[in-house]
């Protein structure tokens, strides 16, 4: 199988995983806790960007500018979704300006330093910074609070599991993502971007999981 | 891919991607094994502390069953045999045959009731004790010590320096495990030749401290029972009980010929 094939698989393959997942959010939305209703609302959002980023894609132009302003709604929505599931007045008080700031650098990034064929590894650092520590203060809350009993049974677990798995996966990829377009073919580039696309696909099979089971205290 | 520099890049990467993947779920199996152990360990402790307060409660039923039978037995031997034999004594003064000791009779009635009223008030004291309500815990330690020592069984001496009253209720507690601790001394400090009880209050840690010259007994193990202990169980479980509501420490030593010493200390933060 070339990279390009194995792209190919992995795109359709996580399209699939997105369509489930909002699909679950949708049915089970009016079922679920505040956190997951904004994790479902951005799973709506997520499906808005990938439908119009194939659109321009197969129209010939130029998606890259996608990429800021999606980074930017992921980043205010996961951190509403932590803001809930903490419910720590510290985080709650702090959350508005800090996704704030995020926003306000990819509005400014996107529009100070359009990109049409190069990647934005330091903004996707950043964003993966974020959302890792968002995610290091729920497992803290998770070992100090001890009310979970099943971890397997609480949303917030998958959620925060798919993220870490997806993070850390991805950060060399974001951050050799320029220079693998400069130095080196067009067909490692693919692959890595496949493997990238393989652990959106683990992704959003986590934030499936938490839409669908129902939490357990 | 051809390249050599490419390969080695890729093998980099691709290693690089899978060692963080592996770190990623080394964390999640690390979150997940460890939360499940705290959780183990935090249901042990629950398990023990609900037994510990079972143990306590249990000490409370027990404490309050011994006290109705003690002043159940007060009433039937003391006072209810003094005002039976007052009865009779009363019942013989109504006779229609003329009494040539009446007079000598009617003496005995009226020391016989001064008696009775004498333990109709000890039986009242020992229930609530009045003079620690209206005076204070000094006053009402006093009293005790005073009628200990009219006892004469042990010299009871008293050392006080309590500036700053606690509340009713504390002083309650105290004046209870105080009460408790001398009865012990009474009753199983055999040989001793003094007692001494001291309340003082320096700082911020106030402190009351009973000890005897007495026979001592040998301290058990932590969570076993000696049968000095065992025998006085009820007692002591009482003290621990009232010590805790106080949220106060206690100290104990004592030793086979070594008397025995307890102490218990109330920080300030816990003072009301």
């Amino acid at each position: 199988m070339t990279s390009t094939a194995l792209f190919m698989f992995a795109a359709r393959f996580m399209e699939f995983a997105l369509a489930v997942t909002f699909l679950s959010g949708v049915v089970r939305f009016r079922r679920l806790p505040p956190e997951l209703r904004y994790l479902a609302v951005f799973m709506g959002l997520d499906v808005l960007t990938e439908i119009s980023s194939d659109w321009l894609h197969r129209h010939h132009q130029p998606n890259l500018f996608l990429f800021p302003i999606f980074a930017a709604m992921e980043v205010w929505f996961l951190a509403l979704v932590y803001d809930r599931a903490l419910q720590w007045p510290a985080f709650s008080r702090w959350r508005p300006g800090l996704a704030g700031a995020f926003v306000a650098y990819c509005v400014l990034d996107g529009w100070l330093f359009p990109e049409v064929a190069r990647f934005k590894p330091a903004l996707q650092i950043v964003e993966s910074v974020l959302v890792l520590s968002l995610v290091g203060l729920y497992f803290r809350k998770l070992l100090r609070e001890l009310r979970v009993t099943r971890l397997d049974q609480e949303p917030m677990f998958w959620v925060s599991t798919g993220i870490v798995v997806n993070s850390l996966g991805s950060i060399q990829i974001f951050l050799f993502s320029n220079y693998l377009l400069t130095h080196y073919s067009n067909q490692l580039s693919t692959a890595a971007w496949a493997v990238h696309t393989l652990l959106n696909v683990v992704l959003y099979a986590c934030y499936c999981t938490a839409l669908w089971i129902r939490p357990r205290k | 891919m051809d390249s050599p520099p490419e390969v080695t890049f890729a093998s980099m990467l691709f290693g690089g991607i899978a060692f963080m993947l592996l770190a990623a779920g080394g964390l999640v199996l690390f979150l997940v094994v460890y939360q499940k152990r705290l959780l183990q360990q935090q249901l042990r402790l629950r398990a023990a502390e609900a037994t510990h307060q079972q143990a306590l409660l249990a000490a409370v039923v027990e404490a309050q069953e011994r006290e109705r039978e003690r002043i159940g037995r007060d009433l039937h031997d003391g006072i209810g045999s003094t005002i039976a034999t007052a009865k009779l004594l009363v019942q013989r003064l109504e006779g229609p045959q003329p009494l040539a000791d009446r007079a000598d009779l009617l003496g005995l009635v009226k020391e016989i009731m001064g008696t009775a009223v004498q333990d109709v008030r000890t039986v009242s004291h020992s229930l609530y004790p009045v003079v620690l309500a209206r005076f204070g815990l000094a006053e009402a330690l006093q009293h005790l010590v005073d009628v200990s020592n009219e006892a004469g069984t042990l010299a009871v001496a008293l050392e006080v320096e309590y500036p700053r009253p606690l509340a009713l209720a504390q002083e309650l507690a105290l004046y209870r495990i105080c009460q408790e601790l001398m009865h012990n001394a009474f009753k199983h400090a055999a040989g001793a030749t003094r007692l001494s009880v001291q309340l003082r209050q320096r700082g911020t840690l106030l402190t009351l401290a009973v000890g005897d010259d007495g026979c001592g007994f040998a301290l058990p193990a932590p969570g076993a029972l000696a049968p000095a202990a065992a025998a006085a169980g009820a007692g002591l479980r009482s003290i621990d009980v009232r010590v805790q509501l106080l949220r106060a420490r206690l100290h104990r030593a004592s030793g086979p010929g070594q008397g025995t010493h307890t102490r218990v200390e109330l920080p300030a933060a816990f003072a009301v």
